[in-house]
């Protein structure tokens, strides 16, 4: 009981600092880990991102997202199926193809939009 | 920009005269130009090399371990003798290990199918011993490359002349540039277009060389294994559900990707990351 | 064999630590008509993918993943992830489109 409780503050605090979606369990990704984990986002593969080790440099540097787009949600929608606005784009389309959870897609959204 | 263009006018051009071959020649010929576009500073020949055509520092290592005891040397001896032990030389068709090597992968008119160096191995070792052979490592691996060995040094030269073979080139090559899986990639979508770029660490192979070298020991395999074994390796990467190795589909198209390396020296140097 | 020994007693653990009557009636009945609908179009969209060569690596595995866990009694689950694998092949079957006559950009 005293583990859970404590457990439990833990993830409070790490919510609270990393201004996480506050939903429970000791298991939830950060949105960094999310955005660089191998089995989820692996943006690295592709994409410089800066503070992320090893990337590859297939896709563009993901940098000055503000400036780059403006609207956020046009970045979500680009994360989620990049082949609306290029058909032949090697990106994969992580939102329509169900490689990432809508809420892993905001998750790295903010992530890259915070670069 | 201009020489390209030129160049691909005057191969159409050529292409009209001998329709038989022109579709896959005149590939071939754009597919070569791609990649000098993409690196203009290697040549043709260097291809053979595959990957390491494109990067000093691992070239550096590529060589230091070819000039040590290659880790698939052993294995090649043992396909060798393989070949002895279950009397392969008895087939018509590997008597001539060199040239078995050169005229696979070939369309077989008769049969209305593409016949892979690796399935005319597994037919004749069915023949000589009433056995199966696996199709994607150990033994048709090692006698593979040891057969492949013997025409090192030969060019790879696929044929695509009749009507049927020309429909299963057409099948391969829509196998290769089609994207699949829940990655939605295409073969080319790495190999061709983005040949030479890093995922993550690791440099994308160009497609353009990539038969040279079968069968290929990876590090990550640990082993050797057949083109056919990468393949089912690649569509699982890309999240699609691999066929079976020498399925149709798959041999089909390897005579699509043998025939993009059509002119470059087959090579027993066969070590990949 | 083993596979059904296997089934058997998932389902009878599920059992005992829940309602028995409950489960196994759940179970006996095979399935709620939403379950059903979701397996057949996933299963028939599968089947469709792997004659066109162009099925997902996962979606067999969904599928039965999604029977196991309608059979112990886990519906909400099984007719999520029985959805899921249906929209895989939906998507897959959109890329069969133009598959055939795919080819280079240059």
């Amino acid at each position: 009981m005293k583990k859970t409780i404590s457990s439990i503050s833990a993830v409070v605090t790490l919510a609270t600092l990393f201004m996480m979606p506050t939903q429970a369990g000791a298991k939830e990704m950060t949105d960094e880990e999310v955005t660089f984990g191998r089995k989820a986002g692996n943006c690295l593969a592709c994409h410089m991102i800066p503070g992320g080790n090893l990337p590859g440099n297939i896709g563009p540097p993901l940098l000055a997202m503000k400036a780059r787009y403006p609207d956020k949600a046009t970045l979500k929608a680009q994360i989620s199926d990049a082949t609306v606005r290029n058909p032949d784009s090697i990106m994969p389309p992580f939102g329509k193809h169900g490689i990432l959870t809508d809420k892993q897609l905001d998750q790295v959204t903010n992530y890259i939009y915070s670069k | 920009m201009k020489k390209l263009i030129t160049a691909v006018v005057s191969i159409g051009l050529m292409a009209g005269a001998t329709s038989a071959i022109a579709d896959m020649e005149a590939d071939r010929k754009a597919f070569v130009g791609h990649f000098k576009s993409i690196q203009p500073s290697v040549e043709f020949a260097d291809y053979t090399n595959g990957v390491y055509a494109y990067d000093e520092g691992s070239r550096g290592q590529f060589e230091e371990i070819l000039d040590g005891i290659p880790p698939y040397e052993e294995a090649v001896e043992k396909g060798a003798a393989e070949f002895e032990k279950f009397g392969l030389a008895k087939c018509a068709a590997l008597a001539d290990p060199a040239a078995a090597r050169v005229k696979h992968p070939y369309y077989d008119d008769a049969a209305g199918t593409v016949v892979t160096l690796e399935g005319t191995i597994r037919k004749c070792y069915n023949e000589q011993t009433g056995k199966k052979m696996g199709p994607m490592k150990g033994k048709v691996a090692r006698i593979s490359a040891w057969i492949s060995d013997q025409a090192a040094g030969e060019k790879v030269n696929v044929k695509v002349e009749s009507d049927g073979a020309k429909a299963a080139y057409a099948r391969g090559k829509a196998t290769f540039y089609a994207k699949r899986g829940q990655f939605n990639m295409s073969c080319a979508d790495c190999h061709v277009y983005n040949a030479g770029k890093k995922a993550r660490a690791d440099i994308l192979s160009p497609a353009l060389g990539h038969t040279t070298h079968v069968p290929m020991y990876r590090a990550k395999w640990g082993s050797l294994g057949t083109l056919h074994r990468r393949y089912g390796g690649c569509y699982k990467n890309m999240r699609a559900k691999p066929l079976m190795a020498q399925s149709p589909e798959y041999r089909d198209m390897e005579f699509f990707h043998q025939a993009m390396s059509n002119g470059l020296e087959i090579t027993d140097a066969r070590y990949r990351k | 064999m083993k596979k059904l020994l296997l089934t058997t007693l998932t389902v009878f653990a599920f059992s005992a630590q829940a309602d028995y009557l409950g489960s196994s009636h759940n179970w006996n009945d095979g399935s709620s008509d939403p379950f059903k609908a979701a397996l057949a179009a996933a299963e028939s969209g599968y089947a469709a993918n792997l004659k066109a060569h162009m099925a997902w690596r996962d979606t067999g595995k969904m599928i039965k993943e999604a029977k196991k866990l309608q059979a112990s009694g886990n519906t909400a689950s099984a007719l999520a992830l029985a959805n899921k694998a249906h929209t895989q092949t939906v998507n897959a079957a959109e890329q069969t489109v133009g598959a055939s006559s795919a080819g280079p950009r240059f």
